[in-house]
């Protein structure tokens, strides 16, 4: 008894120790497996890290196939198990190698001896893919199928559910009149008929006479032996298209079949249907920056959007809706995050593109510009409303109401590159917004505009509260010669504030009028040339002495040299210098 | 459950062996064996037997009923080695060799040696067992030992009768690919959702079925359904197209897709008024305008269902294109050229060829199997790819499978396999049912180009005598 009892106590403990050691084995391959699908990705192929990985779970296959035959994995919905032990379980749906396999249908996987480097890594590749439901193309069973491994095997149930499709059954494919037929009266008919040799047509009578070897033979004017070898020409011509569709384009070629059917296809559910498909295309090329192939697709829509081009006006409104759907906010808004995200934008392509939509996308754009992140593209956004809305203004005006400041700047900019009288209207509304950076940009946006408003405006901002926006105002005055602002800065110089602005400004303001050159501003400009300096306003008088004659140097109107000429016999010799010094300047100018 | 089988890598190297093979018997044929022109093609069949002995003492290649083998392994006939299974096929017929053994021991000069012992020329009467013997002289007086070869033996009916359960499996996997494809069209016509994944796994099934045993799943396209013409023509197209890519070398996924596409080319009849779908007398030209309107619905369909998936776009190509025509002349009709793709180009041939052979409420007298060849050659360059048309003939035979046939020794015989030999395109595998008195027998299978005395006289129309030729599929 005793010793039965150890020789099966040894027995078993020896057994289970195997038994034990290989679910150890197991377990532990199946988590480096689980493991690796997320650290291989991280790393590039050539990283010593990956192969450090690559080569540890090839070491452990191997040392598991060649202990213990073949790994067979039965898969639970988030559990795997070994010899009915689970030596894997993660209840979790987005993580479990269990359930990422369970819900798939794959109940086994049996991994046999001679199993691979390059088998393991491709199954790999196969677990640690996303799959997503509407991914249906690459499931992982599907992916596993078409690797077709050697060494992995798999088993599984039907898609999504237990049960078996319910089959048609066999018999109702039989026709019912039919039964077994009967042979007899095939035979009775069909010999006498032969020995007859008669047919309802000639084709018969010669089929009936030599079988369809002749009939063929006939067609092809070749011996039957003869005419169904592929020559080597067929071979290669075949072979040589099955490459090219190898490498082609699908989704090129599904825009080729949607732009054919457009062509012909006159029903007008069917024409929408299609046209959304491209449009939804274009979309997709848009947003990842395919422009190469966006272009083209825009431009044939907008052939198409032309009356002349299509069957009737409805379906060119079809088209030119279609196009609309590239210019609502929510696609525009896509597009800016695609574009903020990929630095590298081709601007030349992407400026086409923009400037094909219709005027819907007016205010979108519009709207965008303030979250572009490139001052490159909101400058190329801003360039393509100019262009846009040069007929369609009143659709950019609803953004100079924008809370942002900056979108309102943008829209300023693009009324200036328009440059239409008709804009000024639209400015004088928002002329004392309270950014100055607005202000500053309706300056430069007035100096583009050519009309007597655009001008007033412009001298409107020489009384500015910001300093920055008033030298802008003066610059632009002075490079547009705009001499109907001379009294305006007269009376900036004799009004009260001159003396508090700074001595940068001061110089601007006389040099502008020194630039416009009016004789208007000779009297004034003499008043302060030849005023003597009091004792207390000695300083003061002196520098805006040395302003008004710096304005004399920079005009050619003869007035100017007359008053300096004039200014060379005053009893004071301080003003006799500075008039003696500047026509110096200006004689040497002249030659 | 079902577990995949693998043949993919043995069956390339098989493939490899065979064009090797091929290319060293042809150099020799050309060269003496001096020559230095037999060197790289030596070697690189030397490279191919090694691969193939890895691991084994050694290897075989067989001849069975036309077929190349290695070991067990059915070698693949596709578009890349099609000549040199041809040319291979033919060599061992000319010396009534069945099976060529490679050992492990075997050196290059051995294989060089053996090469040209195989193709000198022949004293007796080809294909005599005279041959044979020649060839085995040979092999002992040049001393070669690591080449062995075994006589042709003659076949008999169960060696070309399909494995029963290879039967039953196909037809599960077709009729619940009917089941499936009238389940998608349903749903996709009430609007819903439709599980495609269900008619993907079914196709892979078939894939691997046809990589295994191509006439067992080609013969079930014999089966035709009155009432469900639609989904029964949609599963037989996608059987005969797959016969077809796998005649062209596809993989198995390229397999898969042209499977799926081939399953839903008519997706676009869901649209058309059931009435005129199932109308009893001929269309008329208004109804006909109707009727040419399924590829497109069929592409407005399938934009809905998938969106723009690598394999939805091809069933997209194929819906639009099946009824084009080679040269454009069919519908619709396109205002601007078009290259009709390959899917597209092989989806009109199974098209119309199990078309014009189905019943259908419009068609109660469907052309014979034959018949339908004879029209659709006439075509050939026109409607139809010549190339593809001439690969189709080479996969169903000019008597395809299921035809009823009498044949010049008073007995009715069933096709049940092409003759994989173009050659032979006219001398198929024929099960007898009758005797030459006219009784029904479960008769052996003959491989009528074994019996050069034994001609098919005509075909015949079974469904004229209400003879369900299916009932020898299922």
């Amino acid at each position: 008894m005793t010793d039965a009892k150890t020789e099966k106590s040894d027995y078993n403990a020896e057994d289970d120790i195997d038994r034990k050691d290989r679910i150890k084995l197991a377990a532990d391959l199946v988590q480096t497996l689980s493991k690796s699908g997320k650290t291989l990705k991280i790393y590039p192929e050539t990283s010593p890290v990956r192969q450090k990985i690559i080569d540890e779970l090839n070491e452990k296959f191997a040392k598991f196939l060649n202990q213990c035959g073949e790994l067979d994995l039965r898969i639970r919905q988030f559990e795997i198990t070994y010899n009915d032990e689970v030596i894997y379980s993660n209840p979790s749906k987005e993580e479990s190698l269990a359930f990422k396999f369970y819900g798939d249908g794959i109940r086994s996987i049996r991994f046999t001896v001679g199993l691979e480097e390059k088998e393991i890594l491709d199954f790999i590749g196969i677990i640690s893919r996303n799959y997503s439901l509407d991914a249906q193309d690459n499931d992982i069973i599907t992916m596993l199928w078409e690797k077709n491994f050697e060494n992995i095997h798999h088993t599984a149930v039907d898609y999504r559910e237990e049960r078996e499709i319910e089959t048609i059954a066999p018999e109702d494919y039989i026709p019912s009149e039919s039964g077994s037929g009967n042979l007899q009266s095939v035979f009775n008919a069909e010999v006498s008929k032969h020995t007859a040799d008669t047919g309802d047509d000639g084709e018969t009578t010669l089929q009936a006479a030599a079988g369809a070897e002749l009939v063929i033979e006939a067609i092809y004017k070749k011996p039957i032996s003869e005419i169904f070898i592929l020559t080597q020409e067929e071979i290669e011509q075949i072979q040589q298209e099955m490459e090219t569709e190898e490498g082609m384009d699908l989704v090129s070629e599904l825009l080729d079949i949607l732009f054919h059917i457009l062509q012909i296809e006159k029903e007008l559910d069917i024409y929408t249907e299609i046209l959304k498909n491209i449009t939804d295309t274009l979309k997709t090329f848009i947003l990842s920056g395919d422009y190469q192939r966006g272009l083209p697709i825009l431009t044939t829509l907008k052939a198409l959007s032309n009356e002349e081009n299509n069957f009737s006006p409805v379906h060119a409104q079809e088209v030119y809706s279609a196009i609309d759907s590239l210019g609502v906010e929510q696609f525009i808004r896509q597009l800016t995050t695609s574009i903020n995200m990929n630095k590298l934008i081709d601007t030349t392509q992407l400026f086409s593109f923009l400037t094909m939509l219709n005027k819907n996308a007016i205010e979108s754009i519009s709207n965008m510009t303030g979250t572009i992140e490139q001052i490159k593209i909101r400058r190329l956004y801003c360039d393509v409303l100019a262009l846009l809305a040069r007929d369609n203004m009143e659709l950019l005006i609803k953004g100079l109401e924008d809370s942002n400041w900056y979108v309102v700047r943008n829209i300023v900019y693009v009324l200036g590159k328009i440059g239409s009288a008709e804009a000024i209207k639209y400015l004088r509304r928002i002329k004392n917004h309270s950014e100055p950076k607005v202000r500053k940009e309706i300056v430069h946006a007035v100096s583009e505009i050519n009309s007597d408003d655009a001008k007033d405006l412009l001298s409107y901002y020489l009384d500015d509260k910001d300093s920055s926006v008033r030298l802008t105002a003066l610059q632009n005055i002075a490079i547009h010669g705009y001499r109907k602002a001379v009294p305006s800065i007269l009376n900036i110089i004799i009004g009260e504030n001159f003396d508090t602005k700074d001595a940068y400004e001061k110089k601007e303001i006389f040099e502008t009028l020194g630039i416009l050159n009016s004789p208007q501003s000779i009297s004034y400009l003499k008043d302060i040339l030849m005023k003597r300096a009091g004792f207390f306003s000695k300083a003061r008088i002196e520098e805006q002495r040395a302003y008004a004659a710096m304005a004399l140097k920079k005009m050619s109107i003869p007035e100017a040299k007359d008053m300096l000429k004039e200014g060379l016999s005053h009893p004071d010799k301080s003003i006799r210098n500075i008039c003696e010094e500047t026509l110096k300047y200006m004689e040497k100018e002249q030659k | 459950m079902n577990e995949k089988p693998s043949m993919g890598k043995k069956d390339a190297s098989g493939k490899e062996f065979i064009n090797n093979l091929h290319i060293l018997i042809k150099t020799a044929l050309i060269h003496d064996s001096s020559n230095i022109a037999i060197t790289t093609p030596l070697t690189k069949t030397m490279d191919s037997v090694h691969l193939l002995l890895a691991g084994r003492d050694s290897f075989s290649l067989r001849l069975i009923h036309d077929n190349l083998f290695i070991n067990d392994t059915k070698i693949r006939v596709d578009i890349e080695n099609f000549l040199a299974s041809m040319f291979l096929t033919g060599e061992m017929k000319k010396n009534n060799t069945g099976k060529i053994t490679f050992h492990l021991q075997l050196s290059a000069n051995e294989l060089r040696q053996f090469v040209y012992a195989f193709i000198s020329p022949v004293s007796k009467a080809p294909t005599s067992n005279e041959t044979f013997e020649d060839v085995l002289d040979k092999l002992s007086s040049y001393s070669i030992k690591n080449i062995t070869i075994d006589r042709l033996q003659e076949e008999t009916g169960s060696l070309g009768q399909p494995v029963r359960t290879t039967q039953e499996m196909a037809a599960n996997i077709y009729f619940k690919t009917i089941s499936v494809v009238s389940e998608i069209m349903d749903s996709t016509k009430l609007k819903n959702a439709a599980n495609m994944t269900k008619a993907k796994r079914l196709i892979q099934s078939m894939v691997d079925l046809m990589l295994q045993d191509e006439s067992t799943i080609l013969g079930l396209t014999t089966l035709k359904a009155y009432d469900e013409y639609t989904y029964n023509h949609s599963v037989n197209v996608s059987i005969l197209s797959l016969a077809m890519g796998q005649r062209l070398g596809y993989n198995r996924k390229e397999l898969s897709d042209l499977g799926m596409a081939t399953l839903f080319h008519d997706i676009g009849k869901i649209d058309m008024p059931v009435d005129l779908l199932n109308k009893p007398t001929d269309f008329t030209p208004e109804e006909w305008q109707i009727i040419r309107r399924h590829p497109v619905y069929g592409v407005k369909t399938l934009l809905k269902l998938k969106g723009l998936q690598e394999r939805a776009i091809k069933m997209v190509m194929v819906s639009f294109e099946h009824h084009l025509n080679y040269d454009l002349s069919g519908y619709p009709k396109l205002l601007s050229p078009k290259r009709v793709s390959l899917f597209g180009r092989i989806a009109s041939i199974t098209d119309c060829y199990d078309a014009l052979t189905s019943s259908r409420v419009y068609n109660r007298n469907p052309f014979l199997p034959d018949r339908a060849l004879f029209f659709m050659m006439k075509k050939s360059g026109t409607a139809f790819d010549p190339t593809l048309l001439k690969i189709f003939i080479n996969v169903v035979g000019i008597y395809p499978v299921g035809t009823l046939v009498l044949l010049s020794t008073n007995e009715l015989g069933l096709v049940i396999q092409a003759n994989p030999s173009p050659v032979n395109i006219h001398r198929p595998l024929i099960k007898l049912i009758t005797d030459p008195k006219g009784n029904e027998i479960d008769g052996d299978t003959v491989d009528l180009s074994k019996h050069e005395n034994i001609t098919i006289k005509r075909s015949i129309d079974h469904r004229k005598y209400g003879v369900d030729v299916s009932k020898y599929f299922l």
